[in-house]
């Protein structure tokens, strides 16, 4: 084995992960020798890292120079990736601050498991291997589990993560055991070359393989929680701090699909997989378990864990139109990339609210404490409601962009049914989004006079609520990015 | 067509016209609203101010561009104000076409419009309502001239419905009255009948012209378009016309649409006469008048108009005579005079029904306000048999209303004679002898109920109620002004059109005549001559007659006539009770149509079906699904492992098997 | 019935139901006699006290815990070391030697964050 890798290039490539990797390092060493007691320092650290990895990720996307070292890919889909996930840890660094203080776990530790899960993601963004893919998975899923179960004293909090790390044990014990039957089956884990061996061997009898897609399948499904593995999603997105939530929400979802992208794009020319059916039945499974348990949820954390269940279902009908024709089609895919920006956007606007609405002491994650926000706070009521409808997929907002599109990329390949399926869920997810509106508008809630917002919490409720207005206008420019993004795939 | 006057261009000038009522409007409607928050009224010479000021502007403003188009002999099409609509190649300007057709009905509009808007701040001068009054007719105004002077046809019916709308407001303006209320509903109804047609003709006429490929980027149904295409609409022309008489049905009230237009007369009474008599009604006859060269393609649906119009007219006429109420006496005397227009337009004598239109608007106005100084005089008595001999006491109204009288029965030099005459002569020429016989006939059961109407009222002894007597008194100098111009304009109005025959110019029609073209008039060679003055003499003499016989039973003879009343009561109740055509339509149409939306559409499809079995059912489904799919979220990690596990293994098996 | 592995499975097969076998012979063909000796849980030794979970100091795991994670990661070292002759004479000596001193200060911060975390302190 020769070592023909242009270490510079890698460097340069990889600076986006490479710079929080080492903020992330930073921070924990600073976490035990800092003196003073203001934590402000990590928080502007971390800020920092994400400027700087953001810069360099946006450069690259700018450049696209696809580069494959066997086992880090970089092209324009990982970049963009990237991106999102550094918008999604950008808005949860903004929302964190006042949540951590008075929930007392403002530490060191929170930063840098924030920016390493994330580092996490992006390895599985640039994966070109199915080892760096699962080292990804398993980076950023620890640090999600510290992250859930941070509130070291609240059971609730430790119920999450104990329930998110035996049973993410367990999916990711049954993947690993996937990447196994690969290797048997072909001597390899690297992506290009499975790729190659599945174009030269005719490996349709091989039931080696089909165990092995189908586990790495479970695997990756817990991670984007499509139905049936979807159940510790509710209970570990109430009990995690408000703020893990909005990132696991977000975030992990999106490196769900980017890892399912990168497997997929192998396993998609095994011909005797029935991909369409498979992929339609996990989509309508999602997201009408998602939408109607939704339904019954009081709790505004559940509500949105269940919401962003059935969100994945509508992604994954973006995923069945993709696969038809055994290849991934650009369209359907740019929709997916698209689809999961305007989630990210939407659902970080909507959690920001959530941690608006709490005080020391008193959470607020009832969907009846937003009873009466229509008087008591207007403008936050408005930004929620905008939140919902977009949501809920009604223009003029990107969440209704990113549903057309989706949808229509289904439709150019004839997949009425599924669409038809995921309208009607639409429909009915409409009920609960908007009731939250109702409960603000037209209940009667305690009246008292509403403290100021913190500046980083009104700069992220104004972000969100800024891009999911203004892409849900002029959606073009997003669009064509995420098109470009699914041109040049490489492995 | 870029003259200026003043510095100001002539298009400015034309937007003038509709733009200072609506400046009214507006202006008023905000006063109201803010008076009304404070729970007040607004400041009344402000209001009046602007509300009778800006017609009148409008009116001076109408009158000059009157002058410029006759001196310069062109008509203006505005550029447009902006693009109101413009999908693909349906395109609508918002632009003004002042021509002399348009130019008359202004004239009219503002006209007569800014004298009944002076005859109501005498008439409302104590309605608490007044400025929200003033507000409304400001703003019917405004549409009316949207109507009147709008350049394609779907501004025509924003005009058209912005009539209707006010109308419908001004009808039940004393909305505490849940008759009245309900008058201007049953208007608004029925209009939206006529509407339909309307609207389904334009569709036909743009689809129509869509499929030839016609180029229609200057606006897709300007008259201008469809004036040029006119040989491409010629196989749609019937239907087109008569779905566009539909709508003229229900605005103009003819039949089998007229029934709203005697309830209107709940409204107060410059209303009546300003837009149930003078303006919106005649809405229908300019549509024709307007869209002359579309129904000149379709012979079928002219002669439909003519008949429908002469039926019409004579059916109203003879309701007309048993009914007691002053206004509704009028009101089926208007829907009468509207037949006689219809009947005009019909046989294609265009330029006739508009003559008839401008001096009906006079001499039906003075009718209405005379009347409306009456019930004003009388503290809202309506009942002509509870009035009598108010010659003395009103002698003002008294004698406009004598010279309006005059004008509709047709004497000698009165306008109503020069039109009408000009109707029965021009259908009798081009060959329709029934409905020529037919109006003939109506103008003599004309003259016999107005002359009755006329008598009751004025001449005789007072039947008036002896309490009532001692407070009457003429009316105001702001009620009788409006009321002499109007009987001045009675007398001289029809002046405009002597035919050549009494040595005239017939000036009207050669006004209107580059506009409706041929269609405006047979020729008059001297051979018809001979003809016309026979009818005309004939018409003359026969209700001249009527109407002395009438004037003598009704004030002198009432015992006589009493006693045959009472020996004819099976016809006179027909008569008084309208033919029964409100019940059978209530029987044939409103009942079922009730029971059917009652019974079947609401207790059955909506409540049952929609409500309970899609509404509620799926909603109910769908909340059951979830209670039941969220049982299995148990909260035991071992359940979801074995969920997983469970899911995990199906994978497997669907991917292996 | 040519497959090589079938052997294998019988001899699976074998063991199980041997082992099975037996428990389930002995159930049935067995006597009991119980007696109050014999009913008492460890026969041969003393009467239990107290509840079975003793109580027991955290700080074992978690030395131990940080203990395998370092251990596990300063294994690397040994193939490394092996192999470094080989880089040297490649030419690549100085960069693979960079490449493990990186390494293993990713791994001293971690020595320090748990240091300074006082992880490693008894008492």
């Amino acid at each position: 084995m020769t070592i023909a890798t242009d270490w510079n290039m890698l460097l340069v490539k990889g600076l986006p992960f490479l710079t929080l990797l080492g903020m992330g390092l930073l921070l924990l060493v600073i976490e035990v020798l800092w003196w003073g007691k203001d934590k402000t320092i990590m928080l502007i650290l971390s800020l920092l890292a994400v400027a700087a990895s953001f810069y360099f990720a946006w450069d690259q996307w700018i450049q696209n120079i696809p580069w494959s070292q066997q086992l880090l890919v970089f092209d324009r889909l990982s970049y963009i990736f990237d991106l999102i996930f550094l918008f999604c840890l950008l808005i949860t660094l903004l929302i964190s601050r006042d949540h951590i203080k008075r929930e007392h776990i403002e530490r060191g530790e929170y930063y840098a498991l924030l920016l390493l899960a994330t580092v996490g993601m992006m390895m599985m963004a640039h994966a070109g291997d199915l080892m760096v893919l699962f080292l990804g998975i398993e980076v950023m899923t620890i640090g999600a589990y510290i992250l859930a179960g941070i509130k070291k004293r609240h059971s609730k909090s430790n119920e999450a993560a104990l329930k998110y790390f035996i049973l993410g044990g367990i999916a990711a014990g049954l993947m690993v055991f996937g990447i196994a039957f690969f290797y048997g089956a072909t001597g390899s884990t690297q992506l290009s070359i499975l790729n190659q061996t599945f174009a030269e061997v005719d490996s349709s009898q091989s039931v080696l393989i089909f165990l092995a897609v189908a586990l790495i399948l479970v695997g990756l499904c817990f991670k984007i929680a499509a139905v049936p593995f979807h159940f510790w999603s509710p209970d570990v997105y109430e009990g995690a701090p408000t703020t893990v939530t909005a990132f696991m929400a977000t975030a992990i979802k999106a490196a769900g699909f980017v890892a399912l992208f990168r497997v997929l794009f192998i396993v998609i020319s095994l011909t005797h997989i029935p991909w369409v059916p498979l992929l339609s039945t996990l989509s309508i499974a999602t997201m009408t378990v998602g939408n109607l348990v939704a339904l019954r949820q009081t709790n505004i954390k559940r509500m949105l864990a269940y919401s962003s269940i059935a969100h994945a279902g509508y992604a994954l009908v973006g995923l069945a139109a993709a696969a038809k024709d055994n290849q991934l089609s650009e369209m359907a895919l740019g929709a997916i990339v698209f689809y999961m920006m305007a989630y990210a956007v939407i659902t970080l606007g909507a959690f920001a609210i959530v941690v608006a609405m709490g005080h020391r002491g008193d959470e607020a994650e009832e969907i009846s404490d937003f009873a009466g926000l229509g008087q008591r706070h207007p403008l936050l009521a408005a930004a929620m409601t905008v939140f919902m409808i977009a949501l809920t997929g009604i223009p003029p907002t990107i969440g209704f962009i990113g549903k057309f599109y989706l949808f229509a990329s289904a439709i150019e390949v004839g997949l009425y049914t599924l669409v038809v399926i995921g309208v009607l869920n639409s429909v009915v997810s409409a009920y609960y989004y908007l009731g939250v509106v109702m409960t603000m508008y037209f209940k009667e809630g305690a009246v008292y006079r509403w403290p100021p917002l913190a500046y980083l919490l009104t700069t992220s409720i104004f972000l969100t609520l800024l891009g999911t207005l203004y892409w849900g206008v002029f959606p073009k420019d997003l669009f064509l990015m995420a098109q470009e993004s699914v041109r040049q795939v490489i492995f | 067509m870029d003259t200026l006057v003043l510095g100001i261009s002539l298009e400015t000038l034309a937007w003038l016209i509709p733009g200072l009522p609506l400046l009214g409007a507006l202006c008023n409607g905000c006063a109201t609203l803010m008076a009304r928050r404070s729970g007040q009224v607004a400041p009344k010479p402000l209001i009046t101010f602007l509300g009778v000021g800006t017609p009148f502007l409008s009116f001076m403003v109408t009158t000059f561009l009157f002058f410029i188009i006759r001196s310069t002999h062109h008509s203006i099409d505005t550029a447009p104000l902006f693009t109101w609509m413009a999908v693909d190649d349906f395109i609508v300007p918002f632009s003004l076409y002042v021509d002399q057709l348009s130019i008359v009905m202004t004239l009219v509009v503002t006209g007569v419009g800014s004298l009944i808007h002076l005859y109501s701040v005498g008439y409302m001068a104590h309605d608490k309502a007044y400025d929200r009054y003033f507000t409304y007719l400001n703003l019917f105004l405004f549409s009316m001239l949207i109507l009147v002077l709008g350049n394609n046809l779907p501004m025509m019916f924003i005009g058209w419905e912005g009539v209707g709308l006010c109308s419908y407001l001004l009808i039940g303006f004393w909305f505490q009255d849940p008759e009245k209320a309900y008058a201007g509903k049953k208007a608004f109804v029925v209009n939206r009948i006529g509407d339909f047609g309307f609207l389904l003709a334009m569709f036909l006429l743009y689809t129509t012209l869509t499929q030839q490929g016609v180029d229609m980027r200057g606006g897709s149904l300007n008259f201008a378009t469809l004036e040029a295409q006119r040989q491409l609409l010629a196989p749609v022309a019937t239907t087109a016309c008569l779905l566009l008489f539909v709508g003229a049905c229900g605005k103009s009230a003819q039949i089998p649409l007229y029934i709203w237009l005697p309830d209107a007369m709940a409204g107060p009474t410059p209303v009546s006469a300003l837009i149930h008599a003078a303006t919106m009604v005649t809405a229908g006859v300019y549509m024709i008048a307007r869209l002359n060269f579309l129904y000149l393609l379709s012979p079928d649906a002219m002669s439909v108009v003519a008949t429908v119009g002469a039926v019409t007219a004579f059916f109203a006429a003879t309701i007309g005579l048993a009914q007691n109420d002053i206004k509704k006496i009028l009101a089926y005397s208007t829907i009468s005079q509207l037949g006689y227009m219809f009947l005009g337009v019909g046989v294609g004598a265009f330029s006739a029904g508009i003559f008839h239109l401008v001096t009906h608007a006079f001499f039906k106005a003075c009718l209405f306000l005379g009347a409306g100084s009456v019930i004003h005089g009388l503290h809202e008595e309506q009942d002509i048999w509870k009035m009598g001999g108010l010659r003395h006491k009103m002698p003002v109204t008294f004698l406009t209303f004598l010279l309006a009288v005059a004008a509709i029965v047709g004497i000698i030099p009165f306008a109503g004679f020069f039109s009408k005459d000009e109707i029965l002569f021009q259908t009798f020429m081009r060959g329709h002898r029934v409905l020529w016989a037919i109006g003939f006939a109506t103008a003599g059961i004309t003259a016999f109920y107005m002359c009755r109407l006329f008598a009751l009222t004025f001449l005789g002894k007072s039947r008036i109620d002896p309490h009532k007597e001692a407070p009457i008194h003429e009316s105001p100098l702001s009620m009788t002004l409006p009321l002499m111009i109007l009987g001045l304009l009675s007398l001289i109005g029809g002046w405009i059109g002597i035919p050549e025959v009494f040595k005239g110019h017939n000036y009207f029609h050669h006004w209107l005549q580059p506009v409706l073209g041929a269609g405006t008039l047979i020729n008059e060679s001297a051979h018809m001559h001979g003809t016309e003055l026979i009818l005309a003499v004939a018409s003359f003499l026969w209700v001249f007659h009527v109407g002395l016989i009438a004037l003598i039973l009704y004030s002198q003879k009432l015992d006589w006539i009493k006693r045959c009343v009472k020996k004819m009561d099976w016809v006179y109740n027909i008569l008084r009770d309208k033919y029964y055509v409100d019940e059978i339509y209530d029987f044939i149409l409103i009942r079922p149509i009730h029971w059917l939306s009652q019974q079947i559409l609401w207790r059955f499809g909506d409540e049952q079906i929609i409500d309970g079995l899609m509404v509620n059912g799926s909603a109910k489904t769908i909340n059951l699904a979830g209670r039941l799919l969220s049982l299995m979220q148990t909260g035991w990690t071992q359940h979801y492992a074995l969920f997983l596990a469970a899911g995990a293994l199906g994978l497997v098996a669907y991917f292996v098997l | 019935m040519n497959n090589p592995y079938l052997a294998i499975f019988c001899l699976f097969l074998f063991a199980l139901l041997l082992g099975v076998g037996f428990v389930i012979i002995s159930h049935f063909i067995g006597q009991k006699r119980p007696s109050t000796a014999k009913m008492m849980p460890y026969e041969c030794g003393i009467d239990p006290l107290g509840a079975p979970r003793a109580e027991f100091s955290v700080k074992f795991f978690l030395v131990a815990m940080i203990f395998i994670v370092f251990d596990v990661e300063v294994a690397f070292l040994f193939p490394w070391a092996v192999l470094f002759k080989g880089f040297m004479k490649a030419g690549l000596g100085g960069f693979v030697f960079a490449e493990m001193m990186i390494f293993m200060g990713i791994l001293l911060m971690g020595l320090i964050y748990v240091y300074g975390k006082k992880a490693l302190k008894w008492e």
